[in-house]
């Protein structure tokens, strides 16, 4: 008999991993119902998957516009509230110029709302002023992988994990952030693969990993090198790799040469013998995949530590073999598609770079448009610029950088500063509280459109709730344009996807009508003819030869000291997203962890006498916030960590001013602090 | 006969007649019994705060215009009751589970042991002994609160019971004032007169658990111990699953159990 | 009394379709372009499939969110469901746990009143499977074929399917046949075949086998990542949450399915949980089914459906749980 259409499939919102679900209704409620057939996670989820409706379905959805009157909102068509912000914004930029105005796009929407966005940007405003999250939580993985492979994205498939023969995991506590991953990593290491585990927390996967190196934050440099000097040393490298294969290895073997294990220990507090134990490991496999994650690339040395994961794996030549690979684990569920649609202030569609006018001809002839030289600002440029009063008006979508960003003083200072703020948002965030117009977008369950996942898989949704009120960001944006004096005139997601087959090489042949075809994506790159691609640079690196990065370990910025003895780091947990907006709407999840903690070790609670589920300060040279004690056996000591989605616990107002320099992105996981009893 | 069922999800709506301080954090809480039935010792109601949820309590005493509940501010539910007053409406469904088997004591000697929010279940209890005092045999009560700022019911404690059976307090904490007994219930067990007699253990968990503990040292069979436990209630019903004690559940088994009966469940005594 | 009857294959999209232009809302399992098949409302008999679904029908009858009532200025307003629904293509293991739900929901001193009515107001036609499913192991229990609690049970005999009817109210003469002996006889040879094919598990006096101090539970407990599938795909896992929204002036009290492998589920005020790990929180969930429920009504509370199997995203595996504890290895 014959087949339903995938009406009801579409991808969870909320980590990259890219599950696959339908949604059904049955007399009035709806039913998650995972894909067996997903390749990706292949009839399961997690929790968080499993609750993904719950913020849609949420009471407190935005359904109109809402346009600021004094200091309250009132109720208003969508005509009154786009002539508003069309307005406003021509006039802005007509009074300040194009670099006044700086847009913020999102990981949550699809390739088609962001690829839009960042084209009303440059093209109706000429401005590259365009940035999403990724540049707060993996810029340095972009930098770093384009710097050594050539392009910024995990290398190979995720079910290439069910053959290998070590998983090597960096910063990633990936049972939490990346469930479905983390299970394939459990499920590889039951039937007898071994784990190594970078992590200053005892995680689950570092409770079931061969080898736990116990670190302190920020200090995985040290420890890598150290491991590929050992390689070096021990002939456990891949000599005819690294000789055809790749470049700038002999200056590399210099520079680490220092990093002996004794060296690396005393930076890490790692035993010296954990370190030389991996490296045997390491050395053995024959087939080894490289997992990293926030813990590696918020961080000040960001993308070189991104770059010294990517020596080490090219030192055996575990790049472009099957079950081999680095696998940066993004956090949002389209950060990756966000990226390749040029969402970036230093990036077209694509990865071409702004001021490479060769490469950027050819969309310049798409797009009818000339596009700028000059990189545009990142997300924490932008709030810095308009605090200086250099940037006047901001279109902010999907995006609570009043709770995510670091330092939310001087980003609630920064939108008070503004002359006109639109939101774009499902819910009235902390950061829509700001607006001058805030225009109520549709979820992804609402809409058409595509996602891509961390393995570079490019999937189609389909709208499986209906919900009156909201609209698609990139049907929002349309309506803008035409209101621009711009003649764009998609009709549907579709027609934007089609522009992006011609723009985006890398999405070639991932069109509308072979994504129907293949209900659960593609990867890119698709060649035209419709060819995906399980494993990049397979013969040949994107960039031609792979390259060695020697890199250095530049030493704390912040260094603990008798004031602030312990690190802070922070992070997320598995029941909770981001700044916890989609999370807390849901009852079981919110149930599952509804207070904010911080994670201290036994001995140092003991000694500073502090007791489970007390009231404590948490103080840095930057701010404090008071929040309850959790004592642990599972973090390191020395080491306290606070999960960042609670907006009554601001913890980004912690955290320092240091970004890394290549990258431009902030560090998150080091600070130094102390901590008192209240 | 076809019964009729209602839905017994569905609360009723009754008013708060009454709000009086217990301590600090314990008010007590009269409201309209209009079902006009009257619990057995020992059951709960589920109350429901609209708006914010449901949770159970047991009663402290009832007649046929009032039930008396005595509420500890621990959380969400708890709190948002505290800021209601006098005349706002709360839900009520109930009574539910078992309840005290107190016909079955007749002639008995009886030790009622209560620590801190235990304590309404076994006023419950007192005010059908104090009713019906010649059925029963020497009763004691033995009541352990955090410090003497924290006993709830002083009055019934310090005057009334005593008049009619044989109260013994004690803190873990005391302060200028109190010249009583200091250490935790059963520092108390000592002066227990009857060992034959039916204890009746209500209070945290650990509590009872060093209760049953020092009562069996002391030659007492675990068939002559009752325990009413708290578990996690969504429904009180026995539908929900969540008060689930082995093959029992709490709320329709329980919440009052013969010891001898739970004695080897894994979960009783957790923590 | 049972009738036997048959149904030609040609024929059962054109049932379906009479039955739909008879104003019944049916649900049933259909295929879906990407190969899954799910359990949902059939508004195109071409949809149907005669496939067991990834959800089964539970949430037709226990949904996964539904209001108990509303509460509007001091007035609680019940919500009521009345739509008569077929639920056509069920499996054996979905509707024996539909009558497992029934003794815990409906038979105690209290009823779930919104569970019964969308129970009563279902009519049952199963579809016995012929086949062993991957990770199917009904045979350890009921099999794959009711015995009774159905209107109709169709069972796959070829080219046609022999219809049981327990009553007759779906019976149309213009597409079903009388059955002969022969029919009868390809039936149940068609279900022994599943008994062939699917491996009997040593369930027998399992609770008193099962231990609680066992190394296995604190080893599964590393791996489950409490994704809750294990309880939400369950045709037989009942328990529920509750909690209310609000919406404006209206206050919405909800339940919602819950999960016994979640830390929340039964934690108590100031954080105490007589659960406080994994491995208790598995010894629960394996308990329930397998000595609990055993205790208190009879029979082991699982079909055999094996949906927890296939969805537990690190392997967890009931039937490696019963096997070990019979003395069999992990
Ligand atoms: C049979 C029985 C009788 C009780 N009698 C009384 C009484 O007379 N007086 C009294 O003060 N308290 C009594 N309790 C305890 C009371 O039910 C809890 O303190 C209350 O549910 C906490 O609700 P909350 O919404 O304030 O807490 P929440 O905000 O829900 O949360 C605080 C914590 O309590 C937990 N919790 C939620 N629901 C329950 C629940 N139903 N039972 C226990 N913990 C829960 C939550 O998981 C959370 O960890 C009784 C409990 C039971 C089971
Ligand atoms: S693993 Fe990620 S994508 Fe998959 S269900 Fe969980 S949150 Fe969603
Ligand atoms: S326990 Fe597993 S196999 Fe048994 S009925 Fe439930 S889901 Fe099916
Ligand atoms: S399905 Fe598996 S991982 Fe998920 S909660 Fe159940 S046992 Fe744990
Ligand atoms: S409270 Fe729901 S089963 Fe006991």
């Amino acid at each position: 008999m014959g087949n339903t259409l995938n009406v009801n499939l579409t991808v969870c919102p909320f980590c990259s991993v890219g599950c696959s679900f339908y949604v059904v209704k049955n007399d009035g409620s709806y039913e998650i119902i995972p894909a067996r057939g997903s390749p990706v996670n292949e009839g399961k989820l997690c929790i968080k998957g499993w609750h993904a409706l719950d913020f849609v379905l949420s009471k407190d959805r935005l359904l109109k516009p809402l346009i600021r009157r004094g200091n309250s909102f009132i109720e208003a068509s969508w005509n009154e509230a786009l002539d508003i912000v069309a307005n406003k914004l021509r006039e802005i930029r007509d009074k300040y110029g194009p670099d006044s105005i700086g847009f913020i796009s999102s990981a949550k929407a699809t390739n088609e709302d962001n690829y839009i966005f960042q084209k009303f940007a440059r093209v109706i405003f000429g401005t590259n002023n365009v940035d999403h999250c990724a540049r707060l939580c993996h810029s340095s993985t972009v930098e770093g992988l384009i710097r050594a492979f050539g392009t910024g994205a995990m290398t190979f498939s995720i079910s290439d994990i069910d053959n290998a023969d070590l998983i090597f995991i960096v910063g990633s506590n990936t049972t939490e952030h990346h469930p479905i991953i983390g299970s394939k990593i459990i499920n590889a290491v039951k039937k007898g693969a071994n784990l190594i585990v970078i992590d200053p927390k005892l995680t689950k996967i570092a409770s079931l990993a061969t080898i736990h190196l116990q670190n302190l934050p920020g200090t995985d440099i040290p420890i890598l090198n150290a491991i590929a000097n050992i390689l070096i040393k021990e002939n456990y490298v891949d000599w005819e790799f690294i000789n055809h294969r790749t470049e700038g290895f002999d200056e590399f073997r210099k520079i680490i040469e220092k990093y002996t294990p004794e060296y690396a220990s005393k930076i890490s507090e790692v035993p010296e013998k954990q370190i030389i134990e991996a490296a045997e490991l390491y050395g053995k496999s024959k087939r080894t995949i490289f997992f990293y994650a926030m813990g590696v690339t918020q961080h000040i040395q960001g993308t070189e530590t991104v770059e010294a994961i990517a020596n080490l794996a090219m030192l055996k030549g575990n790049v472009g073999r099957e079950s081999t690979g680095v696998g940066p684990l993004r956090g949002q569920n389209n950060v990756q598609g966000a990226s390749d649609m040029g969402a970036l202030s230093d990036f077209l569609p694509g990865y071409v770079r702004v001021w490479d006018s060769n490469a950027k001809e050819r969309i310049e002839k798409i797009w009818n448009a000339k596009i700028p030289e000059k990189p545009g600002l990142t997300v924490t440029e932008m709030f810095e610029a308009a605090l200086e009063g250099r940037l006047k008006a901001m279109y902010i979508i999907g995006e609570n950088p009043v709770v995510s960003d670091p330092h939310p003083e001087l980003v609630r200072k920064a939108l008070e500063n503004l002359e006109f703020l639109v939101v774009q948002d499902l819910f009235l965030t902390e950061t829509a509280k700001y607006a001058d117009v805030i225009l109520p977008a549709k979820s992804f369950a609402e809409k058409k459109g595509t996602f891509t996942s961390t393995e570079r898989r490019i999937q189609k949704v389909h709208p499986v709730v209906n919900i009156e009120g909201p609209l698609e960001d990139w049907k929002i944006i349309t309506l803008l344009a035409r209101r621009l004096g711009y003649d764009w005139n998609y009709e549907d997601s579709d027609d934007i996807l089609r522009e992006i087959n011609l723009v985006v090489p890398q999405y070639a042949g991932a069109t509308p009508e072979r994504l129907e075809e293949h209900p659960f994506g593609l990867q890119w790159p698709v060649t035209r003819d419709g060819k995906e691609t399980k494993i990049l640079h397979k013969d040949r690196f994107t960039r031609g030869l792979g390259k060695f990065h020697a890199v250095e370990w530049n030493g704390y910025v912040e260094t603990r000291d008798s004031q602030y003895p312990f690190v802070l780091t922070t992070g997320g947990i598995y029941y909770h997203w981001c700044s916890g907006v989609m999370t807390i709407r849901s009852h079981i999840l919110y149930r599952e962890a509804p207070e904010a903690y911080v994670e201290i070790n036994v001995e140092d609670a003991k000694l500073l006498n502090i007791k489970n589920g007390q009231y404590v300060k948490v103080k840095t040279k930057y701010g404090e916030v008071k929040v309850k004690a959790m004592i642990s056996e599972d973090i390191k000591r020395g080491v306290l960590f606070i999960p960042f989605h609670y907006s009554n616990v601001p913890v980004n107002e912690l955290i320092g001013y240091h970004k890394d320099p290549i990258s431009r992105i902030p560090e998150y996981k080091v600070v130094a602090a102390r901590i008192e009893v209240i | 006969m076809m019964q009729v069922y209602t839905n017994e999800m569905l609360p009723k709506t009754v008013r708060i007649l009454k709000i009086c301080d217990e301590t600090p954090d314990t008010k007590t809480f009269i409201l309209e019994n209009i079902t006009k039935r009257i619990p057995k010792p020992g059951q709960f109601y589920m109350i429901s705060v609209f708006g914010v949820g449901e949770f159970p309590v047991s009663f402290g005493s009832a007649n046929e215009n009032n039930l008396l509940i005595t509420v500890k501010k621990v959380g969400q539910g708890t709190g948002a009751l505290f800021e209601l007053g006098e005349n706002d409406i709360v839900g009520l469904r109930g009574p539910y589970g078992n309840g005290f088997p107190i016909e079955e004591f007749t002639g008995k000697n009886i030790v009622l042991i209560g620590g801190g929010i235990g304590i309404p279940p076994l006023r419950s209890v007192m005010e059908y002994i104090s009713q019906h005092r010649n059925e029963f045999g020497y009763v004691q009560l033995l009541y352990g609160a955090r410090s003497p700022k924290d006993i709830v019911y002083k009055d019934k404690l310090l005057k009334d019971w005593p008049k009619i059976i044989d109260v013994k307090l004690t803190v873990d904490v005391p302060d200028e004032t109190w010249k009583g007994h200091v250490g935790v219930v059963t520092t108390l067990f000592d002066q227990i007169k009857n060992l034959d007699s039916i204890f009746l253990i209500v209070g945290p968990e650990i509590m009872m658990r060093y209760s049953v503990l020092e009562l069996k040292k002391r030659g007492v069979k675990e068939s002559q111990i009752y325990l009413s436990l708290e578990r996690k209630m969504k429904c009180g019903i026995g539908i929900c699953g969540h008060c689930n004690l082995g093959r029992f559940y709490v709320c329709k088994d329980g919440p009052v159990f013969r010891y001898d009966i739970i004695a080897n469940e894994r979960e009783l005594f957790y923590g | 009394m049972m009738k036997v009857y048959k149904i030609s294959k040609d024929k059962l999209k054109a049932y379906l379709s009479y039955l739909l232009n008879k104003g019944y809302s049916i649900y049933g399992p259909v295929k879906t372009t990407s190969g899954d098949v799910i359990f949902s409302k059939i508004e195109d008999p071409e949809h149907f499939v005669d496939e067991k679904s990834t959800n089964g029908p539970k949430s037709v009858v226990f949904p996964e969110r539904e209001i108990i009532f509303r509460y509007r200025e001091g007035k609680i307003i019940e919500e009521k469901s009345d739509e008569r629904r077929i639920l056509f293509g069920t499996r054996t293991c979905e509707i024996e746990g539909f009558r497992m739900l029934d003794d815990v929901l409906l038979k105690g001193k209290y009823k779930d009143i919104s569970y019964e009515r969308k129970r009563s107001n279902s009519i049952i036609v199963n579809f016995a499977c012929t086949k062993a499913c991957k990770y199917g192991f009904c045979t350890t229990f009921q099999g794959p074929k009711l015995k009774n609690g159905f209107s109709l049970q169709f069972i796959d005999i070829g080219d046609d399917y022999l219809v049981e009817a327990m009553n007759e109210e779906l019976i149309v003469p213009e597409y079903f046949t009388e059955a002969s002996e022969e029919d009868i006889k390809k039936a149940e040879e068609n279900i022994n075949n599943v008994y062939k094919e699917m491996e009997q598990l040593p369930i027998k006096d399992i609770e008193k086998k099962i231990k609680f101090n066992d190394e296995i539970w604190n080893k599964l407990g590393n791996y489950c990542i409490n994704c809750g599938a294990c309880n939400y795909s369950c045709p037989t896992c009942f328990c529920f949450d509750v909690y209310d929204v609000k919406i404006g002036n209206e206050i919405l009290r909800i339940r919602e399915w819950d999960s016994c492998l979640l830390e929340g589920f039964s934690r108590l005020a100031g954080f105490n949980n007589p659960r406080k790990d994994n491995a208790s929180r598995l010894i629960q969930r394996f308990y329930h089914k397998l000595v609990y429920h055993k205790l208190n009504y009879g029979y082991y509370l699982c079909t055999g459906c094996g949906r927890c199997i296939e969805q537990c995203p690190v392997n967890i595996d009931i039937r490696d749980v019963i096997k070990y504890f019979s003395g069999g290895e992990l």
